[in-house]
């Protein structure tokens, strides 16, 4: 009973902390011009906090007081605003309901094995072992896969250790929590033409048809999904509300933050950072000023990963070197094609795989055709030829047997991409109801 | 309380019930319940077989002198389930070796490098480098 309970606290103490910094009531009263959501400023908080959760993994940080400070600070906010915070609840009590009990289940799901799949236990547990112990970033020389980024592994490690029994698995209940936060922020996108009833239902299938427990097993994809999901909704948001954000510059500093968390997320965060800065320069519609001002922090940013890297393990590592003997190869054309055949065929595959997609793909084509949506957001375009491009680009110059690395690799980077999508499927539903 | 209202509860409860069951939340609260999270991992991870956590766990609790990390070699095609036991303030042990899943005459590589079985349970050892 005791890990029930546990686990319940562990949700509802997640609830609590990720009212910090930004306070909806007080953020409301600041901010009211512009309108955003209770969803919303959940979202910006995780984006907030998982950058100072990579701040502070540089240094040794005791995570238990760093969990009191920030839960007592973000308790103090809400206790000030108790009766907006009452009324909310009450207001939204199907969905906090809907959005606890989704939860549940799916820390349930992990919680009865417990087990970690291959890259969790293979790697990344090692480096969320050194956090939990107290240890900090230089310590991180030792664990297998070293250059590989930690972000993750910090979290993990965070709410593992501020958990009431410790087990492993509770630092993994935070990517349910960013993915099923993700799933519900979609219900203020929906049109107010669909009744709660219809947009909880949407949610549950939207969130059941992107869920694979596979990747909750020590993966860090769901908190690439995550920044991907982000980057989309408020890339959207912000070209909805272009007239609010025209002299400001909240959207480049928010864009960096999420981009930051890709870049220190996995490997291929650094391809996608840029990848992503690049849309941003070309869709985001800025002034010259603005859009300098991004170049120059997303470089920085970059700059110092690569510092970092260096200072402190003496190289900038991935898995492969950039410049290798397959570039060559593949001047060969039949060995080309087969290689393009075989990505082309595991896409499918992991398109079926992942049967969001599907949902994904006919949104696309409902959109395309029935609005002009994805004409007024060229960047879900851009986007989607950029990063189907790295994945091929990637796998042609990789000198790993690819009969061996394709199907196992490919479909989490589909699946990752998915968070990106999503949103469509929501500006779908809404242009056939309108 | 007028009947929309109660018919819209109704359907929340039906609703959140739905999702227990989906997710087989029923079941997996069940197994918490009823077995610890060691039982609980030891039964996914294997004692000898897949990951080796419970052959690798009674090695730690047995064999005092044994550094908490340690090489280990799986041959079942899962990765092993040091990473449970890892320790960052100790350096790796190099007179001990953990070989799970491994047949008797595979290990002749290992005795060639100095190593003989010192403990065995099936087809796990325990190897530690002669003096």
């Amino acid at each position: 009973m005791i890990e029930i309970l546990s686990i319940i606290l562990s949700i509802l103490s997640l609830v609590i902390f990720l009212n910090f910094p930004l306070n909806f009531y007080y953020f409301k009263k600041q901010y009211l011009n512009l309108k955003l959501g209770y969803a919303d400023s959940l979202l910006l908080n995780l984006i907030i906090v998982i950058n100072l959760f990579l701040l502070f993994s540089f240094f040794k940080v005791n995570l238990n007081y760093l969990f009191l400070i920030a839960t007592t600070l973000s308790l103090s906010l809400i206790i000030i605003n108790y009766k907006n915070f009452l009324f909310l609840l009450k207001k939204n009590i199907s969905i906090s309901l809907v959005f606890f009990v989704f939860i549940y289940s799916m820390s349930s799901v992990i919680a009865k094995t417990s087990f970690l799949e291959w890259d969790g236990l293979g790697h990344w547990i090692f480096k969320a072992q050194v956090y939990f112990q107290g240890g900090e970033y230089k310590d991180l020389k030792n664990v297998p896969q070293n250059y590989y980024p930690h972000l993750g592994s910090y979290i993990w490690a965070f709410f593992w250790k501020n958990s009431y029994l410790q087990y492993e698995y509770f630092g993994r209940i935070f990517f349910i929590f960013i993915f099923v936060t993700s799933i519900f922020s979609l219900i203020s996108k929906l049109s107010n033409k669909f009744s709660l009833t219809e947009k909880l239902l949407v949610l549950f299938i939207i969130g059941f048809l992107s869920i694979n427990f596979y990747l909750f097993g020590g993966y860090q994809e769901y908190l690439i999904f995550f920044s991907f999901f982000c980057y989309s909704y408020f890339k959207l948001y912000f070209s909805e509300n272009i007239y609010l954000f025209k002299k400001s510059f909240i959207p480049e500093f928010l864009i960096i933050l999420i981009l930051n968390i890709l870049l220190w997320t996995k490997q291929e965060g650094f391809f996608y950072f840029i990848l992503l800065s690049f849309v941003f320069l070309l869709h985001g519609k800025r002034n010259s000023i603005q859009k300098f001002l991004f170049f120059s922090v997303s470089l920085s940013f970059l700059l110092i990963f690569v510092f970092i890297k260096i200072y402190y393990f003496g190289y900038l590592s991935f898995n492969e070197k950039i410049i290798n003997n397959e570039i060559l190869n593949n001047l060969n054309l039949f060995h080309l094609f087969e290689k393009i055949f075989l990505i082309t065929k595991y896409f499918l595959i992991s398109f079926i795989k992942y049967p969001i997609w599907m949902v994904i793909i006919l949104s696309f084509f409902i959109l395309r055709y029935k609005s002009d949506f994805l004409n007024l957001n060229k960047f879900f375009y851009t986007f989607l030829f950029l990063s189907f491009s790295l994945v091929f680009a990637v796998f042609l110059h990789t000198t790993i047997n690819l009969e061996f690395l394709v199907p196992i690799t490919l479909n989490r980077i589909v699946f990752a991409i998915s968070g990106f999508y999503i949103i469509l499927v929501v500006a779908a539903l809404n242009s056939i109801k309108k | 309380m007028n009947k929309k209202n109660i018919i819209d509860k109704v359907y929340l409860i039906i609703f959140l019930i739905f999702i227990f069951y989906t997710f087989g939340a029923f079941e997996n609260t069940y197994i918490i319940l009823k077995n610890n999270y060691e039982s609980r991992v030891l039964k996914s991870s294997g004692y000898c077989e897949k990951q080796g956590y419970g052959f690798i766990k009674k090695i730690f609790d047995t064999f005092k002198d044994v550094k908490q990390n340690l090489t280990v070699y799986n041959n079942s095609g899962f990765p092993s389930a040091m990473g449970y036991f890892y320790d960052f303030r100790q350096n790796y042990e190099v007179n001990y070796l953990i070989l799970l899943n491994f047949e008797e005459n595979n290990l002749a590589e290992f005795t060639k490098k100095n190593f003989s079985k010192i403990y065995q349970e099936g087809q796990c050892y325990l190897l530690k480098k002669n003096d």
